[in-house]
């Protein structure tokens, strides 16, 4: 063992170990062969914790030493941190930060050589658990990969003990073995970090929550890829007349670019949809907007306008596999007048197609992650997603979406990314049950809702009007009254019998007497369309309940 | 809330605000207000066009109301536009707008009669 008090040595007590060879001293080959193992294929796959952990403990069997610990350099370079250690946890614990250059830890960075400590009550460390410990003897060395420092290793022991060169020797075998495999579990653990943060950003750009319409069954999912952060997205858009835009799209490429430009074209298409362009013209400022923006892009998209009072959708698609159609139990994907993606052809057009909308039929959107395979033409995707819908029709639309992925991508994660929206127009029922917020927004969808329903029933137009306009006063006034803690809501129910309409408005509201001169407006209005009103107050809230002859 | 646009135009001294879409409990207010604060108290009179106007509640009429009781105390005229045989003016008939506020089948039809007026005055 040599001391070298020389500057930039070590500090007191401590000894710098000349770094040697691992052939020059020769260690018992039990504990060679165990410390070579520590460079098995099966470890170097091993995630960081679990690797470190695997290592801890070998150094602490074959020394037989009472503590071992791993500091690893920070991205900065100027500190180690403790990350891994064993019989002395609290210095993870404690999140023990070592300067290089300092210290028992930090000198072994520095010189990037083996230092060993005989007695440390002499020695100068800077971690005060070292000595907390009761730790007497320290022999620590470093962890270099193809010349670069990734940290340190040290063992210790509570008993007096003189760690020689061959000790130094394993532990640097051990060090030399062990180096790159850290060094690669730290590499794919920022990557997985990044991964992770990108796929986070990815969720974030996508709607946190589909709107609940009244007349309209929506599911979607997004699944991220396994190994990449992708850009594929939908959105649903309420738009007015009960009319509702459903868009898709697929960023070309992956990353956090495509990430970021997907949420653009996004907000591009919900803007100009709100605005109640065509899917047309939606499809065409969209696409001079991704023109506009710096950087080359491309992406394919769809938009279709789903019309609740006509039971129709209209849609226009820019290179993106086609909609798919489950009609009356049958499936088959649209019929799309083709047209290029956005951002490739200036002033491109986007040819509109329509198609009528039976009760109970449903309509898919994809994106292509769904249907294709490596080394497979789209049309035997396309035959497959069809002959699988096939299976699933008449099963509810969120069974409809989730068996959808689970059976064309099953459940071992997905290559590409996949976003998939279904929508459904649901039969009319004959007995109308709706539970509603007590929130004004909801009286333009209830009234549109009533009317759809009535629709079945053949009435007249003035038949329809009373309707709809004494049951908009009684929902009125359940929004008014309702009072509750936490958010208020009503019920609504209508049904028809022997030509005769009857709606029956409940709330859980206090009745408030009509103030005002114009207050009781809404009652009369009910009593002056209508041929029976009855109001009944209780404690509890207020039922209205309204009758029509129809044709009267 | 339902979406129902708002346009003001102003003729001479008159102020004409045409209404679209569906007016109820969840914008008839924030309308009324809208038109309100952008009614100058040189104007004359303040036209309410409801010819776009595909449906209209209680609480609509009660802005009608208001908006005519402000308009009145300032010596300003309200007149409502509404095209007959429509859903829009049966409710308004029901409530009795038709009968107790000065209405007109057109906006030039309001504008001519509030110049008749002006000149018989």
């Amino acid at each position: 063992m040599t001391g070298a008090q020389d500057a930039p040595g070590p500090g007191a007590g401590q000894v710098l170990l000349h770094p040697r060879g691992v052939a020059e001293v020769a260690p018992p080959s039990g504990q060679l062969a165990a410390l070579y193992r520590l460079s098995d294929p099966g470890l170097s796959e091993l995630s960081l914790e679990p690797l470190l952990d695997e290592l801890l403990r070998r150094v602490r069997e074959i020394l037989d030493v009472d503590t071992v610990a791993v500091l690893l350099l920070e991205p900065e370079g100027t500190h180690l941190r403790a990350t891994a250690a064993k019989g002395i946890e609290e210095e993870v614990e404690q999140g023990v930060r070592v300067p290089v250059g300092r210290g028992f830890a930090g000198r072994i960075a520095a010189h990037r050589a083996p230092v060993a400590i005989r007695d440390l009550s002499r020695a100068d460390v800077v971690n005060p658990i070292l000595r907390q410990k009761g730790i007497c003897s320290m022999l620590g060395v470093p962890l270099i990969a193809e010349g670069r420092l990734v940290g340190v290793l040290h063992v210790g022991s509570l008993v007096p003990r003189v760690f020689d060169e061959q000790a130094a020797a394993l532990l640097e075998i051990a060090a030399v073995r062990v180096a790159p495999a850290i060094e690669r579990a730290q590499v794919l653990e920022a990557l997985e970090h990044e991964h992770r943060g990108a796929v986070a950003l990815q969720r974030s750009l996508l709607p946190g929550r589909l709107p609940q319409l009244l007349g309209a069954e929506l599911f979607a999912r997004y699944l991220p890829s396994r190994d990449l952060v992708g850009g594929d997205w939908y959105d649903v858009i309420e738009l007015a007349d009960g009319r509702i835009g459903l868009t898709i799209g697929d960023v070309a490429g992956h990353g956090v670019r495509a990430a970021t430009l997907m949420g653009e074209l996004r907000t591009g298409m919900r803007a100009y949809a709100l605005e109640h362009h065509s899917p047309a013209e939606v499809l065409g400022r969209v696409d001079r907007l991704l023109h506009s923006l710096q950087g080359e892009g491309m992406a394919t998209a769809g938009y279709g306008v789903v019309d609740l009072d006509a039971a129709s959708m209209r849609f226009a698609w820019a290179g993106h596999p086609p909609p798919l159609l489950i009609a009356a139990g049958r499936t088959r994907t649209l019929d799309v007048t083709p047209a290029p993606p956005l951002g490739v052809v200036p002033y491109a057009r986007f040819p509109e197609t329509e198609v009528a909308l039976g009760p109970d039929d449903a309509i898919v959107l994809y994106t292509d992650g769904l249907v294709e395979r490596r080394g497979e033409s789209l049309d035997v995707g396309l035959e497959r997603l069809t002959a699988t819908a096939d299976e699933l029709a008449g099963s509810s639309i969120e069974d409809l979406t989730h068996e959808l992925v689970e059976r064309l991508v099953g459940t071992a994660g997905t290559a590409d990314d996949i976003a998939i929206l279904a929508v459904r127009i649901p039969r009319q029922p004959t007995r109308l049950e709706l539970q509603l917020p007590a929130d004004p927004a909801v009286l333009a969808p209830v009234r549109r809702a009533l009317r759809r329903w009535l629709a079945q029933w053949d009435p007249g137009p003035d038949d329809a009007f009373a309707i709809t306009l004494a049951t908009a006063e009684a929902c009125t006034n359940a929004v008014e009254h309702a009072h509750s803690p936490g958010p208020a809501s009503f019920a609504l129910s209508a049904s028809h019998e022997d030509g005769t309409v009857t709606v029956t408005v409940a709330d859980r509201g206090a009745w408030r007497a009509p103030r005002g001169r114009h207050r009781g407006r809404g009652l009369a209005l009910m009593h002056d369309v209508m041929d029976e009103v009855d109001v009944e107050r209780s404690e509890d809230g207020s039922t209205v309940r309204l009758r029509r002859r129809l044709g009267s | 809330m339902e979406s129902a646009d708002l346009r003001l135009e102003t003729a001479r001294d008159v102020v004409v605000a045409h209404l679209e879409g569906e007016l109820d409990l969840s914008n008839a207010r924030g309308v009324g207000e809208a038109i309100r604060r952008d009614l100058s108290n040189d104007a004359r009179a303040l036209v309410v066009d409801l010819t776009g106007v595909t449906y209209l509640d209680s609480a609509a009429i009660h802005v009608l109301y208001r908006l005519h009781t402000r308009l009145h105390e300032r010596a300003q005229r309200l007149w409502i536009v509404v095209a007959a045989d429509t859903p829009v003016a049966a409710t308004l008939g029901l409530a009795g707008v038709l009968t107790s506020l000065p209405t007109a089948p057109s906006v030039e039809a309001a504008l001519r009669a509030l110049g008749d007026a002006v000149e018989d005055g």
